[in-house]
């Protein structure tokens, strides 16, 4: 027989577990508990246990974390930091489980849930160690991963040549920096400003690394 | 910058302001592609990252209660 198109059928095998949800919990009421009928988690779903791991893929300057598996998860934020279980770069990002599709051995298609965060400016000058954990909507705490950066392999000696378009940030930089020094302060929209001026400096140069690049 | 006596301002202290000063005289040299340290050799990476953790570093004091006196 031939085979419906994929996005019925991605329908049809949703459908199918709702109704085997449902034939659970009709079959074997648990006296007390509350079942909740639900597509997606929410936050009001404590009875998901999240069992799989966060694996890490890094390139140079990014790491990527996932967590997949194949029933539904909560969404989460992602701390961390440089020193195991001390998560100094903490719960800024945010990200809801989405469902995934791929490709088994036997080129099935397969459905997956995946939580998926994106670091970047992970890349220090030396080879960096991180720890990272994830804490789910629903309260709980991954298990701590950890994952190490490689470095830009830069020595404190190697010379740096700066774009043109870097001067006339260097020059800002110094007249910001005059003028406070001499007025003792700056409004808050300056000092943004002279910082983020500074951070401009950094991104936009250009260093000559040792290792020829 | 213009004297505006009841805006909210970020304060530093007088260590806080000899650093700008070398801030900017540092910026100078590394605008001409100097080494802040000897202003004959190029900038190395060294320098640049110190020059740039110097400003990031700063910790000036943020005061909201006006108004202020004209310092400029």
């Amino acid at each position: 027989m031939e085979q419906p198109p994929f996005h019925i059928r991605v329908r049809q095998e949703m459908a199918a577990e709702r109704r085997s949800r449902r034939s659970t919990i009709e079959d074997e009421p648990a006296e007390g508990e509350y079942f909740q009928e639900m597509d997606y988690p929410t936050r009001d779903s404590p009875d998901i246990q999240v069992v799989s791991a966060a694996t890490v893929a890094f390139g140079n300057d990014t790491a990527t974390v996932t967590v997949t598996q194949s029933t539904p998860f909560p969404g989460g934020s992602i701390q961390w930091g440089t020193a195991t279980g001390v998560y100094t770069s903490g719960l800024q990002q945010h990200k809801k489980t989405v469902l995934t599709t791929s490709l088994n051995a036997t080129n099935q298609q397969v459905l997956s849930y995946t939580l998926q965060f994106k670091l970047t400016g992970m890349q220090q000058a030396a080879a960096q160690a991180y720890f990272g954990q994830i804490r789910y909507d629903d309260g709980t705490l991954s298990s701590e991963f950890t994952w190490t950066q490689p470095g830009l392999n830069a020595s404190a000696n190697d010379q740096v040549f700066f774009y043109d378009k870097v001067l006339t940030d260097f020059a800002a930089i110094m007249n910001w920096a005059e003028k406070a020094s001499q007025a003792g302060w700056m409004l808050p929209d300056q000092w943004t400003n002279f910082r983020n001026l500074v951070i401009n400096t950094a991104w936009y140069n250009y260093v000559k690394w040792n290792d020829g690049r | 910058m213009p004297y505006q006596p009841n805006s909210p301002r970020w304060e530093f202290t007088t260590g806080d302001r000899t650093t700008l000063k070398t801030i900017a005289a540092q910026a100078n040299a590394m605008m001409r592609g100097l080494s802040p340290a000897s202003l004959t050799a190029p900038v190395k990476r060294g320098d640049f990252d110190a020059w740039k953790n110097s400003i990031l570093g700063l910790t000036p004091t943020f005061n909201s209660t006006g108004p202020f006196p004209d310092t400029r």
